[in-house]
This record gives structure tokens, C-alpha cells and sequence, in this order.
């Protein structure tokens, strides 16, 4: 079964090992929740209402994004092939009394029930953690609705980003476990797009995501050096 | 909601454009700014839900709380024209005087070497509301629906219905909630807020003092933390005390006479003797931030969004640039006849307040840290920390050049 699968099981099993920390403010996934609001607000700048409007957010993890997004007033259904951090997401949804609906499947196959149903897709620091990306970012692009938005955001494959996601918050300053990232898998912008404008999405906006590992200061900001966010439209 | 209760509903429905919760400082405020700020073509249907029977023009009970309000916040109601409403009760801070406990260090803040008449001025928060409500009830330009209590409130697409306890249901297109630390509008849109506790407590008192204050406003450093006395009528002082917990509230158990003593010991000598003191509030220091200043059709303003602990009322002076940003927005989406409860103007106002919010949040974190600790750098880092401590009373926040542009 797991053949057919977009799946990398290491990659999941990394992943189910820290789920318990998804959380924890300053553990593991501190960066995450730091940046997080970047992310919310460069969906905004681009769709600046979310109530009402229905959402996916595939490789959701323990929900930070997802649960951010339900907040505003969103419907949000969260995907990820991860056992645990879809348990930590739910539990953690009834704590903080937010509706998200959390399901245990792949995009590719979400997106076969699913044709075009949703108004964006955000598909955030997954990309770089599954065997066959361009396969997720067609998925993601069945799944909204002509005229919708994909957000997708991902490391690129630069010295720099080597240097800092991986030898800085890895191994030097521990912000993130060892072994994380694999570089090899980073993304280039120009295959990010390639990937969407093959699958009918336009990309209409690209940003930075800078993170200074040593003062915690994030921003949006011009250089896709390192972390990098999409937004794409759907053609129609 | 299904549509056919929407339709039914719709036939005693009251609509409105703005709806503000809670009738206190901020709410009264918001909507003087709106009616004040329109142009003359706009029209705004504007109504206030408080929980208690308004009556303006009138002392409602007594509330011996004062704020000190900085030369931004001045000037802003100044604009608004209310301020000569509440001048006659204010008093001028023409000189700031600080000082250390234990260090010959002394530094003087005048008004004349910044070129404004004051500094900032203290004045009873009880004289701000009924300023308000003077101004607000010779315009009769807006709806009160008080006493009323909200039962339930519901955000739908494009408007926000809010059903009050046996009364009609009303909607609007924005919800300003400014019903205070414990908002009911922001549980109803599930915003959660993060407490920050700074083990440090507050005594508030009014004390009289034996020399004369000549409208300056004393800043004094101690060991066991920082004393502020700011100016009021005759020879009365608005006393901030900061303590660690034990010590404020055995402190502030003290009799009368037993109480003076200690302060004026701490404080030294420079209004004379303590001669009275009112009775004795404490307060822990404590700072709530609401995670998130807005949701779909509805903007937090005032302590709804971030409650500062109470020292010298920075809140307020916070406050009311929420008011004057948010008023700004909506005043500019009615002239160019927008949807004024848009996600676009309330993003924008949500990012054109963060930052202010976070530089006097993250100000106010350090500065406590500051107080507490009697380590020797610390001490002699507090001339440094003199500066820094603009943010915590907002006197001296008026002269910082940025808050001066305000």
C-alpha cells in the first residue's frame, strides 16, 4: 500500500518521535510558531478576509497554521500522514475550542474526492519533507477552486539556506532536532513555479521568510534565499 | 444561522454601522472620534451597549481613579474638542523630578525645556467620562442601549448580529468592543489572551503632603522598587508604589500614620512630611494581550485588546491611539463609501497597532525586570533605565520625541 503512497516513512517517523512538543512554545517547534504569524499575514495580504471561507492545509503537522487560520473564522480541514501530530492537533483544537477538521490521508488522494472545492490551499514547510513534491503541488492545485489561492512556502536549495536551517538551527544552536532537513530535498523557486504553472496555478507573489536564529527576529521581506513563500492562483 | 430565520429576524432588526461595547473610557472615546472625525457628507448610525444605566452629566459614583494622560493623548482630545470639558479637573505636570534611593544621582524634566506648557496632566478618570458624555449627549447622535446585557453574538458574512437579554436583536457591519479586561466580544470570537504576571503588586493611595508639589511629578527609586507621585489638586499626590507582593500588602495593612512614616522614609524628603492618606488599593502588576486585535467584523480597542498594569495609566494613553488609529480607518472607508467592517481596513489596523503595542509591552517586561533587581550593574544601569522608563508612566513618555509627533 505504502508504495503508491507520496509518503517518505522516515520523514513521518521524525516526526512522530517530537509530536508531544508540537506545543511547547519554546520547544522544537518554537521557529514555527514564531513565524507563523508571518504566514498568516502574507495569506492576508492576498485574501484579506478569511471568515467563511474554506480551507486546507496539507501536512498540517500538530495544527499551528491550521488552528491560526480556523481562528480568523475560517473552515479549515488540516491533512497530514503523521499518527501523532494529527492526535496533538485534535486534542489541542478541543483545548482551545477551535474548529478544525483533522484527516489522516495523502493530498494526492484528498484531491481525487476533492475537485476544486476549496477556496485556498496552503501547503506550508511540507514540501521538502515528501519523495515526490511536484506530485503535492498538482494535488494542491485540484483541490481549489478556480480563481483560488495556493500558498506554498519551502526552503530553497542556496549555500545559504544550508548554512542556516540546517548548520545553524540544527547543529549549532539545537532550534530545530538534528535531522530535520535534509538539504538535498530544498526547493528552488524557479522548480516551485515550473511545478505550479505546469499544474495550472500562476504565481502572482513570492516573499522571504527571514528568521535570525540568534535574535529570534523574523520578518517578510525580498531575498528567497532561504525560507520562501508562494502565493499562486488558479488559472480560470 | 439558516436563511429563514435570517429573513424572520430581519423584520425587528435594528441595523447599525458601528456598534461599540461598553460604555466606559475607551467606548465613549470611539464614538466621539467617529462623529467628530466624519465628514460633514457621511452619515454613521452609530450605538453604545453598556451593561450599567448611563446617566451623563452626572457623577456616577464616586471613582477616585486617575489617569496621567500624556501631551499626545491631550492633544488628541483637544482635536476632538472635549478637552476643555475636563480641563478645569486636571493638573499640569510642568516638571518631572527622579531620583534614586541610596544615589545622589537627580534629574529634572521640564515642560518649558520641551517647548509645551506640560509635560502631561493628571486628572480623575471620573472627569474624562463625563467630559465625554457632556459632548456626546449635546451631539444626540447616538443610540444608547443601557442598561442592556449581551445574550449572544453572531458573525456572519456581512454583519455581526448581537441578541441583547429581553430586547430586540441588533446587528451591524462593525463591532468596536471596548467592554474592558474581561470582554465578552472577545471570548464570543474565541480570541485567547496571554497573562504575563510580574510578581511585583501596586499600592495606590492619595496622600497629602506637607510641602507644596508645584505641579511636578516625582519618580523615586528604591531598593524595594519604584514610587511615583503625581500631581493633583492642592497638596494631594497620586501615589503609585511598587513592591513585591508580601511586602505591598503588609504595607498597605499599615494604619494610617504608620503608613505615611514608611513612605516617607522610602520616598525621602521632598514634599516634607506624608501628612494623610486615603485608604489603600493594591493591585497585582500584570499584563493580558489579546493574541489577536480583531476577528471577522470586529475590532478590540482599549483593555479589551491589552490591559497594562495600572501604574499611572499608560493603558489609556495606549488606548487612545487604538481609538484614533481605528476611528481614522473607518472615518476613510465611510468617505469613500467602503464596506467600514472589511477584513482590509481591519488588518490594517491590527498591523498599524501591533508595533506601538509591542514596543511599550516589551518596554514595560524590561522595565520590571529593571525595578526588581538590586544588583550592582543594575543600579548603575538605571540612569540608562531613566530613559527607558518614558513607557512606564506616561508623563515621560511625552517628552520622548517619537511620542511628541505622537
Amino acid at each position: 500500500m505504502s508504495k503508491s503512497l507520496n509518503v517518505n516513512l522516515n520523514e513521518i517517523a521524525k516526526f512522530e518521535k517530537v509530536a508531544s512538543q508540537w506545543w511547547d512554545l519554546s520547544g522544537d517547534f518554537k521557529p514555527l510558531h514564531q513565524i507563523n504569524p508571518l504566514r498568516r499575514q502574507f495569506i492576508l495580504q492576498h485574501v484579506s478576509e478569511l471568515f467563511g471561507k474554506s480551507i486546507i492545509d496539507v501536512g498540517c503537522g500538530g495544527g499551528i497554521l491550521a488552528e491560526s487560520l480556523a481562528k480568523l473564522g475560517a473552515n479549515v480541514t488540516g491533512i497530514d500522514m503523521g499518527e501523532e501530530p494529527l492526535n496533538v492537533a485534535k486534542l489541542h483544537a478541543l483545548e482551545s475550542g477551535v474548529e478544525v477538521s483533522y484527516q489522516k490521508i495523502t493530498a494526492e488522494e484528498k484531491a481525487q474526492e476533492n475537485q476544486e472545492v476549496f477556496d485556498i490551499v496552503t501547503c506550508m514547510e511540507m514540501l521538502e519533507h515528501v519523495p515526490n513534491p511536484a506530485s503535492i503541488v498538482n494535488a494542491c492545485a485540484q483541490l481549489v477552486k478556480p480563481g483560488g489561492y495556493v500558498f506554498f512556502s519551502t526552503l530553497n536549495k542556496t549555500t545559504k539556506s544550508y548554512l542556516l536551517a540546517i548548520l545553524a538551527a540544527e547543529k549549532l544552536f539545537k532550534l530545530v532536532p538534528d535531522g530535520t532537513h535534509d538539504h538535498d530535498k530544498f526547493i528552488r523557486p524557479s522548480t516551485l513555479i515550473g511545478w505550479a504553472e505546469a499544474s495550472q496555478l500562476k504565481c502572482i507573489d513570492a516573499t522571504g521568510i527571514h528568521y535570525n536564529p540568534v535574535t529570534e527576529n523574523h520578518k517578510l521581506a525580498p531575498g528567497l534565499d532561504v525560507n520562501y513563500i508562494l502565493c499562486c492562483q488558479k488559472v480560470g | 444561522m439558516s436563511e429563514s430565520e435570517t429573513t424572520s429576524a430581519d423584520s425587528t432588526t435594528i441595523a447599525y454601522d458601528v456598534v461599540i461595547v461598553g460604555g466606559g473610557l475607551s467606548g465613549l472615546l470611539t464614538a466621539v472620534s467617529l462623529i467628530e472625525n466624519k465628514s460633514d457628507a457621511s452619515s454613521i448610525k452609530l450605538a453604545i451597549i453598556e451593561a450599567n444605566a448611563i446617566k451623563p452629566s452626572q457623577q456616577n459614583e464616586f471613582d477616585d481613579r486617575v489617569l496621567a494622560l500624556s501631551h499626545g493623548s491631550v492633544e488628541y482630545l483637544k482635536s476632538l474638542s472635549v478637552w476643555q470639558l475636563m480641563a478645569g479637573d486636571a493638573t499640569p505636570i510642568e516638571q518631572i523630578h527622579i531620583s534614586d534611593r541610596g544615589n545622589y544621582g537627580k534629574a529634572r524634566i521640564k515642560a518649558a525645556n520641551h517647548s509645551v506648557e506640560a509635560l502631561g496632566y493628571v486628572i480623575p478618570l471620573a472627569s474624562i467620562a463625563n467630559g465625554l458624555l457632556i459632548h456626546l449627549e449635546a451631539i444626540d447622535a447616538i443610540d444608547w442601549l443601557a442598561p442592556a446585557t449581551i445574550e449572544a453574538i453572531d458573525y456572519q458574512q456581512e454583519q455581526v448580529s448581537i441578541q441583547l437579554v429581553d430586547e430586540a436583536t441588533i446587528s451591524t457591519k462593525l463591532l468596536v468592543a471596548c467592554d474592558g479586561g474581561q470582554s465578552i466580544c472577545r471570548k464570543a470570537a474565541n480570541i485567547s489572551s496571554i497573562q504575563t504576571e510580574y510578581q511585583q503588586h501596586a499600592v495606590i493611595a492619595n496622600v497629602i503632603t506637607e510641602k507644596p508639589h508645584q505641579n511636578q511629578a516625582f519618580e523615586r527609586f528604591t531598593e524595594q522598587g519604584p514610587i511615583a507621585m503625581l500631581p493633583m489638586s492642592g497638596n494631594q499626590c497620586s501615589l503609585v508604589w511598587t513592591l513585591e507582593p508580601e511586602l505591598a500588602q503588609s504595607i498597605s495593612k499599615l494604619d494610617e500614620q504608620s503608613f505615611c512614616l514608611a513612605l516617607e522614609q522610602a520616598f525621602g524628603g521632598w514634599l516634607g512630611s506624608i501628612k494623610q492618606s486615603s485608604r489603600r488599593v493594591v493591585f497585582p502588576l500584570a499584563l493580558i494581550a489579546a493574541e489577536s486585535q480583531t476577528f471577522h467584523r470586529m475590532a478590540l480597542v482599549g483593555n479589551a485588546s491589552h490591559t497594562i498594569h495600572p501604574i499611572a495609566g499608560q493603558g489609556f494613553n495606549l488606548g487612545l491611539r487604538d481609538v484614533k488609529v481605528l476611528s481614522r480607518l473607518i472615518t476613510q472607508a465611510l468617505n469613500n463609501q467602503e464596506d467600514i467592517g472589511a477584513g482590509q481596513i481591519l488588518n490594517q489596523y491590527q498591523e498599524s497597532r501591533q508595533q506601538d503595542q509591542s514596543a511599550i509591552i516589551r518596554l514595560t517586561d524590561s522595565m520590571v525586570t529593571l525595578f526588581s533587581n538590586d544588583l550592582p550593574p543594575l543600579v548603575a544601569g538605571r540612569n540608562v533605565g531613566l530613559k527607558v522608563m518614558n513607557y512606564l508612566t506616561p508623563l515621560q513618555k511625552a517628552f520622548v520625541n517619537k511620542t511628541m509627533g505622537y
